[in-house]
């Protein structure tokens, strides 16, 4: 080989080098950091318990880094906009064009269904801390583009009606068989959680009295509680907002429907506005959420979940004046999950990579600071993506404005109280 | 399309819309900032109706409608008066005396049309349409002449599917204008003073939503591996050329 050939191999290789460094200078990942994208409603109708479950995702980022990162490499958040479903192509566009493979977020069901088919499309993984609502839908790969480390909001809506017969039923004394309804509205979350319900009601053999869902725009809830009533449901679950599920409450209540029990999912009758809202008329109503600080029993954790739990639970009372409500410990666990426990297992950090990983991890309940697990349904899985070790509670309104878990007892503060919510 | 006497819903709508802008308006003159004068936390927002969805969003697109509002016109001018569509993702703030009496003209019928953008000029870069156009007209009833520069300002506020920078406006939709604007009640609206009728457009940074981005890290990748296999495949031609003309070269420093 001559001199000059192989100068020009050198030359060659030091051109192909300074291309490729200067291509990569824009790149996100020209440092030693994983940059992970974050995609939370910080505005708009959720911008609040989005903002709660971002700050979660972000205290989950400082624990990791101030515990050594991913193998000595610190996580970065790169946040995106998506106050709405809208929103979420371009924002994930953005993230991908970034070189971002693997995103969280997004605390709303539209959002995380907008982000579980754009993170298909991208080819990019989609790490859902919070929304419970369905991604069923065409072009969705659940189990390798996304996995929700929150419950399914089906999971919410059976472990409603299995709580209500199981628990409750058999506090009431003696009665003939209950008669279940299902009231949900009409979106991605709501169909979800009263699926499960429907499901559940079906699969035990519980008497149907009907399902009931009602569109986003739905102004006259007499009429609907009305027709909710003729179908005469002794137990009614609902899968609401907290507007409407405000609305149709005050009209059972206006109506004098006799319910023996009612309960209903996180995005309305756990919120501390529903409470607020309806005061006595909330009383002996159930809800099947996630937990929040307040009601979480930290006995219950494992002992580093527990340490977790309180250094978070402290930062984020130092920072934002109150405790971790149900949408931060959800974001703060379940990024953890991912920045914590996936992450390190990931060979590299690839969709790929960290999907297998994410498979491969299994956490018992209690091992997470919100009390839940790891144990997510790999792809081709009837419930694939989904986390089968998600935590899920029972909350009663105990006293107006007053609310506490009452079930699984390792979570309980309070004792099932089944007084009858409709006067 | 004229709706000459509004229904009980569409006065709770027009009422609501009214305190909405009320308080957005406030807030911005008293506080300068972009703010949040509304409560959170009350669900996910209503899915954005589109005149052309993207394909993302096409199922259960909901078309938009238009909306017509006679505002009585008195001596002194126009009454105040809030026109929006009816899914409310356009709004339209009059104040009182908005609009300059007109002969022995007694309204002015305000009309609100959404329209596909892609039927009108695309914003300047590095702008993007952002959500539906719409073509705003105030006429003079029942002469029916058109409105022209409005006597007081009022504002107009869009609902984007995408945060935008900001209102564009159009006489005829073929040149776009960029209004000094505001996000209002986080990055879902955008608004922005309205002096008179014409096309008004919402536009934002990035890609249009739905759109599929092919650059990416992958492609940078290939552009990488692209200029090594160019730079491989030019290797044998580059020695050739290094040595035809090193050799007169050599001749010349041996001559010398």
């Amino acid at each position: 080989m001559s001199r000059l050939f192989r100068r020009a191999i050198v030359l060659t290789i030091m051109l192909g080098a300074f291309v490729g460094l200067c291509v990569s200078c824009n790149s996100s990942a020209s440092d030693d950091a994983i940059s992970i994208g974050m995609l939370y409603p910080t505005s708009g109708s959720q911008g609040v318990p989005g903002r709660q479950e971002m700050r979660g995702a972000q205290l989950a980022m400082e624990w990791v880094n101030a515990h050594g990162g991913v193998h000595g490499r610190p996580i970065r958040l790169v946040s995106a906009p998506a106050d709405r479903a809208e929103a979420v192509p371009s924002a994930m566009d953005a993230l991908h064009h970034d070189g971002i493979a693997v995103a969280v977020g997004s605390h709303g069901s539209a959002i995380s269904a907008a982000a579980a088919k754009a993170a298909t499309r991208d080819g990019m993984l989609f790490w859902e801390t919070g929304a419970v609502g369905e991604t069923t839908a065409p072009g969705i790969a659940n189990g390798r583009n996304f996995f929700r480390a929150a419950p399914m909001g089906a999971n919410l809506g059976r472990a409603a009606v299995t709580f209500i017969r199981d628990e409750v039923t058999p506090r009431l004394g003696p009665h003939g068989p209950l008669r279940y309804g299902v009231a949900y509205i009409d979106d991605v979350y709501g169909r979800a959680v009263g699926a499960g319900a429907v499901e559940e009601i079906n699969r035990s053999g519980q008497a149907f009295a009907g399902a009931f869902p009602y569109p986003a725009d739905t102004t006259d809830y007499a009429a609907l509680a009305a027709r909710i009533a003729a179908a005469h449901p002794d137990v009614l679950f609902v899968s609401a907002y907290v507007n409407d599920g405000v609305a149709l409450r005050k009209a059972f209540v206006a109506a004098h429907v006799p319910f023996v029990a009612s309960i209903g999912t996180s995005s309305s009758y756990c919120m501390p506005e529903f409470g607020k809202r309806l005061g006595i008329d909330a009383v002996g109503l159930f809800a099947s959420d996630k937990p929040d600080a307040n009601v979480l029993r930290p006995a219950a954790l494992q002992p580093a979940a527990r340490r977790m739990f309180t250094w978070a639970n402290d930062r984020y009372r130092a920072r934002y004046g109150a405790s971790m409500s149900a949408p931060a410990l959800s974001g703060f666990s379940n990024a953890y999950a991912l920045f914590g426990r996936v992450l390190p297992r990931a060979r590299a950090i690839t969709p790929a990579s960290v999907g297998a990983a994410a498979v491969a991890t299994k956490l018992p309940l209690g091992a997470l600071p919100n009390g839940g697990g790891l144990d997510l349904a790999p792809a081709g899985a009837p419930d694939a993506g989904e986390n089968r070790n998600a935590i899920s509670v029972i909350e009663e309104w105990v006293a107006p404005n007053k609310m506490a878990v009452v079930w699984p007892p390792a979570f309980a503060t309070h004792s099932i109280d089944p007084v009858t919510p409709a006067r | 399309m004229s709706t000459a006497v509004p229904s009980r819903t569409r006065k709770a709508g027009v009422g609501i819309a009214v305190v909405y802008v009320v308080v957005c308006v406030a807030t911005i003159a008293l506080t300068g900032h972009h703010v949040r004068p509304l409560f959170d936390g009350i669900g996910p927002a209503a899915p954005y109706q589109w005149v052309k969805p993207p394909p993302d969003f096409a199922a259960g697109n909901t078309k938009p409608k238009p909306a017509s509002v006679d505002v009585a016109l008195k001596p002194d001018g126009s009454a105040a008066a809030v026109v929006n569509t009816p899914d409310a993702q356009a709004l339209l703030n009059l104040p009182q005396g908005a609009v300059a009496a007109h002969g022995a003209d007694t309204k002015v019928t305000v009309t609100i049309v959404p329209l596909d953008p892609a039927t009108l000029a695309p914003p300047a870069s590095p702008l993007n349409a952002d959500g539906n156009a719409y073509r705003i007209t105030l006429k003079y009833g029942p002469s029916g002449v058109v409105v022209g520069a409005l006597a007081k300002p009022g504002n107009i506020v869009l609902t984007v599917p995408q945060p935008a920078r900001s209102v564009l406006s159009s006489a005829d939709g073929r040149a776009w204008q960029e209004l000094a604007s505001q996000s209002i009640g986080g990055t879902g609206s955008v608004g922005a003073a309205f002096n008179g009728g014409g096309y008004f457009l919402a536009g934002a940074h990035g890609t249009v939503t739905g759109a599929s981005s092919k650059s990416s890290s992958t492609g940078r990748t290939l552009v990488i591996a692209g200029v090594v296999v160019v730079l491989a495949l030019a290797l044998p031609f580059l020695v050739t050329w290094l040595r035809r003309r090193r050799r007169p070269g050599r001749r010349r420093v041996r001559r010398r």
